[in-house]
């Protein structure tokens, strides 16, 4: 039923390939609409308040990047965007995804709208193997085997590693290639917007990098990206736009080049 | 680690009250001094005594007042298990007909009058319960209560299988019972035999009672609740969890076996038809409905079935219907009341002091004591031979670690000095966790030599470790939160004091002095990290960085050679991480070596006298920090260009 | 010779009716990491659901249908009833769920009592004959047809699960809901819905379990606690949530009982003595049961 609704947004009649979806430009038209509008979102948990009253936006095709210190509600806000706080006591305000008001839906369903979510610390399936875990990626459009089979060998493509492991519980993979599969995993669900938690958690210098150009690969190809990241300087290195979020409270903004150069970000982010 | 921030375990505690000093507000029995924690137990013998002048002349209600006072025996047996221990039993059940046999059998064989079949119930029942926990106690939660799931099942064939003895599924009558109209009080009306019996088996409540109180406010039951909290956390604090788990599992089957023992007084019959798996169930339903892990909940709850029963209209509509009548409360139990009638009073209670505190009424409880100043600081072991290991305290040598494929640790070696912060970097992943697990026991090492004090650790578990002087912390916390914070660090000390069972059970003057040693030893402790305010507080309502430093101070409890802090910084904001760093100063200048797993750099650069970088489980670089921030493998593999 | 194919036989139908029962408990805890005590309970609803149809003159295989559709709904309700409430009880033990699923075991089973009586129940065999082969007596022990039927359908069943587990998406989605199952809705996977497919399933399970048993051993009240608790203890044996553990722990409480019987004078007493002694052995040796792997414990 909520697929049927999501329909509209994905290529559905456009050949094969959702993932190809993947590829919409969003300057067609030269106006670019807002994927995600938050509004004024309040989260609790229990007592503790971990963001008050933030609202921001994301527009299609955009990469937006939430920098910010240990605690100040990165998390929180891609959680409560993407549905998974289970635990959350109360939110409050809006989130609309893709024109739908999605603060109240469960995590299925705004997945099955197309939004996927990277979570922090990987969280693959450590039990399944590394095809089942993109297959699982994969689950929103199990039906469509042709192009879930498409997208499972540009995964592979795109990371060799994981297809030479491909039989192999999750678990085994090493720190760095568990992030890749957890990427990996995020855009078999062909996805038109892409939550990424801290991609970068540890990982070696030389994997941080590497996955950074995925990400700049990735927003190439037009995908929409909402970027929480501790390397403040790799996230604006790729990003579009910039948040800055402290203490639960947004306390600025902009144009993620700009950003770079701010004072204020630059002592408090960028170690400069 | 992240998700133990942001998500924090409904542990069922008034949630409101996080954060703030003073406001973990305790029930108010718990809170002024001693004489009204008396008020519950004054309460009950009272009841006990009215009930029996009241009824002495309703046979119905005595054998049902009886039937109240050895079922919450039973009860309390099973809530030392279940409530303070965290292991569920559906098997106690059995235990209840081993006491009845025990003391059927064993008192006419060894010649001893009837009224020594309780201690021969105890006992029976309790080397029963311990065979049977030493087989099962090194399983995991669930698959405990499998195994005695599938004892509980066991009971019909075994009566079968030694009929002689047990007399089979009919049952073996007691003929050498306890003539009861001789209980002092029994009088001499015409069911003084069970007045006398509803007597004793009040008496035998009231010691059960008196010997859980004792053991709640114990070494030993703050290990159970420690196990029951943070088994780990328990391990590392150097008790021996599978010891302490058979020991409760004993001591929980050995009250059983007494309820046993008073039951087959009452019927003058051992049978096993009570010794069911929904018998077993039925135990546990009243613990929970009362209130687990409370002195009060299994008493209230046994109370209230049996006398509940009692009742005619109960009696008649769910006398062949128990099952639907128990497996409903069941049900509604953990749906609406999961802290039980207790612990829902007790949240009453609390949310009620709260809201005076909040109007500034009440003052809430009493400051912590003063303590001698000697106390107030981390102390340090002596040791038997102190130059043995020429000033280092920690030599690790070609520690390797494997989980499936990957090598987590290759050939790592590692010399920490007596007196020194050493400090442990890397990248997240790259096995400093890991190093730490292997180090205080908690993962056994794939190859490689450790030792403490020049002494091997080889095949020490992680309490043993404890006990050589190894002490830590942890990342992801594991603070035992439905304990106080005093209770927290007493624990940590829990090695270094030896009080056995039965002493802290009779509460003797040797345990007594223990007990206010380590008190005395575990505020100062508070006094020290700066948690004394908050001593009596549940530790679960503590902020964040205070957990930290209770962590710290239970590990410091243990008076340790060698502390490991794993990330103690992760979380905190700027100004704690200042606070933090004295505090560790403090300790290595008291003579404590501390190792310090850590990604603050700044925290790292100013306190260390020795650097160690870990990257994909080898060693890459150590020395005095200014050398290792300069390492260009470093720079690469860790601090990155831009970060400094 | 003649004590052999005793064994074999005995061994054989014996473990794959229990085997039948732990089907249901593994499909359950391989997908929500609960044992659903209420098992047992299941299977003698279904096997009384099929009793009633058929005692209504429908035959037998209509009624086994009817009875495994029913059972689809008595899974749901005890999802409904058993596990949908425990959101807030305190994760640390696993208290909650035995609580509730062995409260709805005990109300199922009085329920029973109270509306169809607690006699033995007798239910025609799914087939008579096969192929006109009706009876083999092999070294004068009988083969019968309800027998056979039994130990291939628990074998059919094994392969239909493990099939179902792991190459399916369903199969994949109730894995993925057990390990985690917060990143599980991420993947939009209705994480809730998954948990009531998987009690639908297992009391589909039940209700063939009940059809196939019921031949041998009738359909009676006492089949759901006596034959539950050896199912519960072949499925831990083998280990939770493994299928092919599920049968081999089967089989060894079968043999073990079927070998135990035939060299004890006492017939069966011991048997069940015997039984809980290697489950004993076997946990000391694989704390997780044969099959099981174990959790890996962080810190």
């Amino acid at each position: 039923m909520s697929e049927r609704r999501a329909r509209p947004l994905h290529a559905d009649g456009h050949g094969h390939g959702a993932a190809t979806q993947a590829i919409l430009k969003p300057t067609t038209n030269g106006k670019k609409e807002k994927l995600l509008k938050v509004e004024d979102l309040r989260v609790f948990y229990g007592a503790a308040r971990a963001l008050d009253g933030i609202s921001f936006h994301v527009a299609q095709g955009e990469v937006v990047t939430i920098i910010g210190p240990n605690g100040a509600g990165k998390s929180t806000t891609l959680k409560t965007v993407s549905g998974v706080g289970e635990l959350l006591k109360s939110v409050s305000g809006s989130i609309t995804f893709a024109g739908e008001r999605v603060e109240k839906k469960s995590s299925h369903h705004i997945a099955r709208m197309g939004m996927a979510h990277v979570p922090e610390g990987r969280r693959v399936f450590a039990g399944s193997t590394v095809e089942d875990n993109l297959l699982l990626g994969a689950y929103r459009r199990r039906r469509m085997r042709a192009a879930v089979n498409e997208d499972l060998e540009r995964v592979y493509e795109r990371f060799p590693v994981l297809r030479e492991r491909r039989s192999q519980p999750a678990g085994y993979l090493s720190g760095g290639e568990q992030q890749m599969l957890a990427i990996g995993r995020g855009l078999m669900a062909s996805p038109q917007f892409l939550l990424l938690d801290e991609p970068s958690l540890g990982l070696a210098p030389l994997l941080v990098s590497q996955v950074f150009d995925i990400i700049a690969g990735l927003a190439a190809d037009g995908t929409t990206i909402l970027l929480v990241e501790q390397l403040a300087h790799q996230a604006l290195r790729v990003a579009d736009r910039a948040y800055v979020l402290e203490a639960g409270v947004i306390s600025g903004g902009g144009d993620a080049a700009a950003m770079a150069a701010d004072p204020h970000v630059r002592e408090a982010y960028l170690g400069a | 680690m992240a998700r133990a921030e942001t998500e924090p375990k409904d542990t069922g505690e008034v949630e409101e009250i996080r954060g703030a000093p003073g406001q973990g507000v305790l029930p108010i029995y718990r809170r002024h001094g001693e004489l009204i924690r008396f008020v519950p137990a004054l309460a009950l013998i009272l009841f006990i005594l009215w009930f029996g002048q009241s009824q002495a002349d309703s046979r119905k209600w005595l054998d049902i007042g009886t039937e109240a006072m050895y079922l919450a025996i039973a009860a309390a047996g099973v809530n030392i298990l279940l409530g303070y221990t965290g292991l569920l039993s559906l098997g106690h059940a059995a235990f209840f007909v081993a006491g009845g046999y025990a003391g059927a059998i064993l008192s006419p064989a060894l010649g001893l009058p009837p009224w020594t079949g309780f201690l021969l119930a105890f006992l029976g029942s309790a080397a029963l319960g311990a065979v049977l926990a030493l087989m099962c106690c090194h399983l995991r939660g669930f698959y405990l209560t499998v195994v005695t799931f599938g004892f509980g099942a066991l009971v019909p064939a075994i009566v079968v299988v030694a009929k002689k003895q047990l007399g089979g599924p009919a049952g073996r009558a007691v003929d050498h019972f306890v003539d009861t109209s001789k209980v002092p009080g029994a009088g001499h009306g015409p069911f003084s035999l069970q007045l006398g019996l509803y007597y004793l088996s009040a008496f035998f409540l009231l010691v059960t009672l008196f010997l859980c109180w004792n053991l709640v406010r114990s070494r030993w039951g703050r290990a159970y609740m420690a196990i029951r909290e943070s088994e780990v956390a328990a391990r590392v604090s150097g008790i021996n969890a599978y010891r302490y788990k058979v020991s409760s599992f004993a001591l929980s089957a050995g009250f059983v076996g007494v309820a046993g023992w008073l039951g087959a007084q009452r019927f003058v019959l051992v049978s096993s038809q009570v010794a069911t798996p929904d018998q077993s169930f039925r135990y546990v339903i009243m613990v929970v409905v009362g209130g687990m892990g409370t002195l009060a909940g299994p008493i209230l709850g046994a109370f209230g079935f049996s006398l509940g029963f009692g009742i005619t209209w109960v009696q008649n509509t769910f006398r062949d219907y128990q099952g639907l009548l128990y497996g409903t409360l069941g049900l509604i139990a953990v749906a609406t009341a999961p802290e039980g009638t207790v612990g829902n009073l007790r949240r009453y209670v609390r949310a009620y002091s709260l809201r005076r505190a909040k109007r500034g009424a009440a003052a809430r409880s009493a400051p912590p004591p003063d303590v001698a100043p000697e106390l107030r600081r981390p102390a340090v072991r002596e040791r038997e031979s102190s130059d043995a290991a020429n000033g280092e305290v920690l030599h690790v040598t070609g520690l390797t670690k494997r989980f499936g494929g990957v090598a987590a640790l290759s050939d790592v070696d590692l010399v920490v000095r007596r007196g020194t912060v050493h400090a442990l970097i890397g990248p997240n992943g790259s096995g400093k966790t890991t190093f730490i697990n292997v180090v205080s026991g908690l993962y056994k090492p794939t190859a490689g030599r450790m030792e403490l004090d020049g002494s091997s650790l080889e095949g020490l578990g992680p309490a043993a470790r404890s006990r050589r002087g190894l002490a830590r912390t942890f990342q992801n916390l594991q603070v035992w939160r439905r304990m106080t914070v005093l209770e927290n660090v007493m624990v940590g000390a829990h090695a270094r004091d030896r009080v056995g069972l039965v002493q802290s059970l009779l509460r003797t003057p040797k345990s007594r002095r223990v007990e206010r040693h380590m008190r005395d030893r575990a505020w100062g402790l508070l006094h020290f990290v700066g948690l004394a305010e908050r001593g009596r507080d549940l530790a679960g309502t503590l902020a964040f960085a205070d957990m930290r430093r209770l962590e710290i101070a239970r590990a410091l409890a243990s008076d340790p050679e060698l502390l490991l802090l794993d990330e103690p910084a992760a979380g905190m904001q700027v100004s704690e991480i200042h606070d933090l760093a004295d505090l560790i100063r403090q300790v290595r200048d008291a003579g404590v070596t501390v190792l310090l797993i850590e990604h603050h750099m700044d925290l790292v650069m100013g306190l260390s006298d020795t650097v160690s970088v870990l990257d994909y489980g080898q060693k890459i670089a150590e020395g005095p920090p200014t050398e290792v921030r300069a390492d260009s493998r470093v720079v690469a593999a860790y601090l990155g260009e831009e970060a400094t | 010779m003649t004590d052999f194919v005793q064994i074999l036989v005995s061994g054989l139908t014996v473990g794959s009716v229990i085997a039948l029962v732990a089907f249901g408990y593994n499909l359950v805890f391989a997908s929500t990491r609960i044992v659903n005590f209420a098992q047992g309970s299941m299977l003698v609803v279904a096997g009384y659901i099929a009793f009633a149809v058929a005692r209504a003159g429908v035959p037998i295989w209509g009624a086994f249908a009817i009875s495994v559709l029913a059972s689809l709904g008595v899974g749901v309700l005890v999802e409904v009833v058993a596990i949908k409430p425990l959101g807030r009880f305190d994760p640390s033990t696993n208290v909650g769920w035995i609580l509730t699923t062995f409260g709805v075991a005990l109300i199922a089973v009085d329920i029973i009592k109270k509306t169809v009586g607690a006699e033995a129940r007798r239910l025609p065999p799914l087939a008579d004959s096969i192929f006109g082969w009706k009876v083999a007596k092999i070294s004068g022990v009988a083969v019968t047809v309800p027998d056979v039927l039994l130990v291939v359908s628990a074998l059919l069943i094994v392969v239909g699960l493990e099939l179902l587990q792991t190459r399916t998406a369903l199969g994949r989605a109730f894995r993925a809901v057990a390990e985690d199952r917060q990143t599980a809705g991420l993947m939009g996977i209705n994480t809730e819905l998954m948990v009531m497919i998987t009690f639908a399933l297992a009391g589909a399970l039940a209700a063939i379990g009940a059809v196939l048993i019921a031949p041998r051993l009738f359909v009676k009240l006492d089949l759901g606690v006596n034959l539950g608790i050896q199912a519960f203890i072949a499925a831990v044996l083998g280990g939770l949530g493994s299928t092919r553990g599920a049968i081999v722990g089967g089989y060894i409480i079968g043999f073990t009982t079927a070998i135990v019987s035939t060299i004890t004078s006492e017939g069966g007493s011991w048997g069940p003595v015997i039984v809980f002694v290697v489950f004993l052995l076997v946990l000391v040796v694989r704390p997780a049961g044969i099959f099981g792997s174990p959790a890996v414990e962080k810190v």
